[in-house]
């Protein structure tokens, strides 16, 4: 495509004969005009882009295989994108940026057709995490309506497909009876279709399976799972299969490195497939930030792991196992000259994992020069070991290159 | 013997450079919690217990909220839970995330303000209720809640927010990167500073975005930062493609440098583009490219002084 300079009389002209030419006039060209327009080409293109849709345990609904953590997400953009892609089933959380994350899906839900679409929000039994006095307890009990009421405020509708207790941290939470009886109303009076848990604490991901797969109140489960769980964790996830749970997967790609970053393979969706192959895991919600992120999600879709994929995995495995650290902390008195290994690991995640070479640099920058990576440029004989195998002494010097 | 001295002098300085950095160390973390108020400058509020948290784990604090402060360049939080009244009945928590730098703190603030929530002068920039106060000052951002059993009006939050704010160092100034926006016809508290994808386009990974009153509508514009002219160069041209891929036709745009260019662009309707040094500024969702052209040169301007 060339461009070519016109001056300003030009540009008024042009501007004006373009898109005369395609049937919109400027004045027609308002917000909805825009969406409704693309909306309109989507309705075919989603015929080609083949989206995938499962149904969703017991709840019976159609979803798509890669859904859409919102959680992160402020232009909407890439939520109409997501639906142009065929993504009908979002998930969001009261907390997420103070409620806006809510407000945000709301309004682009409203837009496009509340009805068309799946809403998945989370409360937080947050008074459960520590003893608190009996006023304080009704409180916050209370405060858990309340907080529904103006999430479905936010999300500008009268119902939400799923609602779900954040993020269990302990096995009595979800047999508790006042969060039954809480997930009960809710069902009672409509305004919560399904509810269900989220989940990743692996301390009690096991028993808190178990016990919401026994619990007939429950519908669906959202559960930490990707291609470096420990197995167990996907035996539980078979179980909650068995049990009829609608099982949704998030944190699919472990430690977000993306291609590019170690190397020239795109990980993200040989990761994606891995999640969606599983025959008990019914959708995927990856958080995307970026159309970039949505279209390579999205292109996992409906495509089976082959030799390459797995390839890509085991390299990609590999290429994270040495520099990924699980800050066990072990390293420590490893090192005779009491580098900061972990900080120096963290900063090195920042950059090459979240893409933030700003903040990884921030953070080694924090250290003092006897704590970061500058004795180990010229130590001859490193003493530092890490019992899952991360090259220590050569991360140590490959942060001091890249952040001193 | 004068090898013993010698030595004797290398055990003594080494001693004396590992104590002051364990004590740098403390005092980081200390530092941190001295912002928290206690004792007597608190009256009847008891501070019962600190907490504190780094990327790895605020996770298990916040939930899923945790990946907004670090995609903010979260470093760590310390906070406190302090309790008052007989049986302990009132409780409040008081969080203060060191986000690095004043625009990330800026970025978590805007990004969970609450539009329908009053503003208030506190630091610099704040919002809340009796129950809740949030604000940002410096490099810090402070949350503050309250579990206050009755009904009653009580300012308790607001005069703890103060104590806090007092106590964190700086000016009570946003982020001077906020000047690249022109004032006129901004829409107040619209601001936002962007990481991860301005417009939704990783290209344009991070800056500040805000929206504008023009001509009846309501227009974004943005300013995108890079390391170097390069960068953003790589930026414009990235654009491009996509807008090619889109199957949507750029054109140049006279009086904005040799890149500049304007488009309709899928979901934001008609935007406007160019580069400055190492920023890429635009004009988007416009009903007509010509409405967003004053706006584009004023920033360019802005951006022009202070480089």
């Amino acid at each position: 495509m060339v461009a070519k300079e016109i001056d300003r009389r030009e540009f008024i002209a042009e501007v004006g004969i373009r898109l005369v030419g395609t049937g919109l006039l400027l004045n027609q060209l308002t917000a909805k005009a825009a969406f409704g327009e693309n909306k309109g080409s989507s309705t075919k293109k989603n015929r080609k882009l083949n989206m995938e849709y499962r149904t969703l345990g017991k709840t019976g609904l159609k979803v798509s295989a890669v859904s859409f953590g919102v959680m992160r997400l402020k232009e909407p953009a890439v939520l109409y994108k997501a639906l142009d892609l065929g993504i009908n089933f979002f998930d969001t959380a009261d907390s997420y940026q103070n409620g806006n994350n809510e407000r945000m899906l709301g309004k682009v839900a409203k837009e496009y057709g509340r009805k068309k679409i799946f809403i998945a929000t989370k409360v937080h039994p947050f008074y459960l995490q520590k003893e608190v006095s009996e006023e304080y307890r009704l409180l916050a009990k209370k405060a858990l309506d309340e907080k529904m009421e103006e999430s479905l405020k936010r999300l500008q509708t009268d119902y939400v497909d799923v609602l779900l207790m954040h993020n269990i941290m302990n096995k009595s939470w979800p047999l508790n009876q006042e969060i039954l009886a809480f997930l009960e109303n809710l069902k009672k009076k409509g305004k919560a279709r399904f509810v269900g848990v989220s989940l990743h604490d692996p301390r009690v991901y096991l028993d808190v399976i178990d016990q919401v797969s026994k619990a007939p109140i429950y519908d669906v489960l959202i559960a930490w799972f990707n291609f470096k769980s420990p197995s167990e964790h996907g035996e539980a996830l078979k179980k909650a299969k068995k049990a009829n749970l609608g099982v949704i997967a998030m944190k699919t790609q472990a430690g977000g490195y993306t291609k590019g970053s170690s190397t020239s393979l795109s990980p993200q969706q040989a990761a994606l497939k891995w999640v969606l192959e599983k025959d008990f895991v019914d959708c995927a919600i990856p958080g995307m930030v970026n159309i970039e992120q949505l279209i390579e999600n999205v292109g996992a879709v409906g495509k089976k792991v082959s030799w390459n994929d797995r390839k890509i995995l085991h390299t990609y495995f590999n290429s994270i196992k040495h520099h990924y650290c699980i800050m066990c902390g072990k390293c420590y008195s490893t090192c005779s000259n009491s580098i900061d290994i972990n900080t120096i690991n963290r900063a090195l995640m920042y950059c090459e994992g979240y893409r933030d070479f700003e903040w990884g640099r921030q953070t080694y920058r924090e250290l003092s020069s006897r704590m970061n990576g500058l004795s180990c440029m010229d130590c001859s004989s490193p003493t530092c070991h890490c019992v899952n195998g991360i090259k220590i002494a050569e991360r140590m010097k490959h942060a001091h290159t890249l952040f001193a | 013997m004068k090898k013993g001295i010698f030595l004797k002098i290398i055990i003594l300085s080494s001693a004396l450079v590992l104590f002051s950095l364990n004590g740098a160390k403390v005092m980081a973390a200390s530092s941190m919690e001295r912002l928290l108020p206690q004792g007597s400058s608190v009256s009847r509020w008891q501070l019962s217990a600190y907490h504190h948290y780094l990327p790895e784990n605020l996770y298990n604090y916040i939930n899923g909220a945790a990946d907004l402060f670090i995609s903010y360049g979260f470093i760590k939080l310390v906070g406190a839970d302090y309790t008052s009244g007989a049986g302990k009945r009132e409780n409040m928590v008081v969080d203060i995330y060191d986000m690095g730098r004043k625009l990330n703190a800026f970025g978590v603030f805007q990004s969970k303000r609450d539009p329908e929530s009053k503003s208030l002068k506190i630091g610099a920039g704040a919002f809340g209720s009796e129950k809740y106060i949030f604000f940002y000052k410096d490099r810090f951002y402070v949350e503050i809640q309250t579990f206050l059993p009755s009904d009653k009006s009580s300012d308790v939050a607001m005069k703890m927010a103060q104590k806090v704010a007092n106590g964190i160092a700086g000016d009570c100034a946003p982020p001077s990167e906020l000047n690249y926006l022109p004032d006129a016809s901004r829409i107040p508290g619209s601001e936002m500073y962007i990481t991860g994808g301005i417009l939704g386009h990783a290209f344009l990974d991070k800056g500040l975005v805000s929206d504008y009153k023009i001509s009846g509508g309501v227009a974004k514009a943005f300013v995108a930062f890079f390391p170097s002219k390069e960068h953003a160069v790589k930026a414009l041209d990235q654009y491009k493609s996509y807008l090619d891929a889109a199957g949507e036709t750029w054109q140049a745009l006279n009086g904005f440098g040799e890149r500049g260019f304007f488009s309709k662009e899928p979901y934001h309707k008609i935007i406007l583009v160019a580069q400055k040094s190492h920023f890429v500024v635009g004009v988007a969702d416009l009903s007509h490219a010509e409405k967003g052209r004053e706006l584009l040169k004023s920033i360019i301007r802005r951006i022009k002084n202070s480089i």
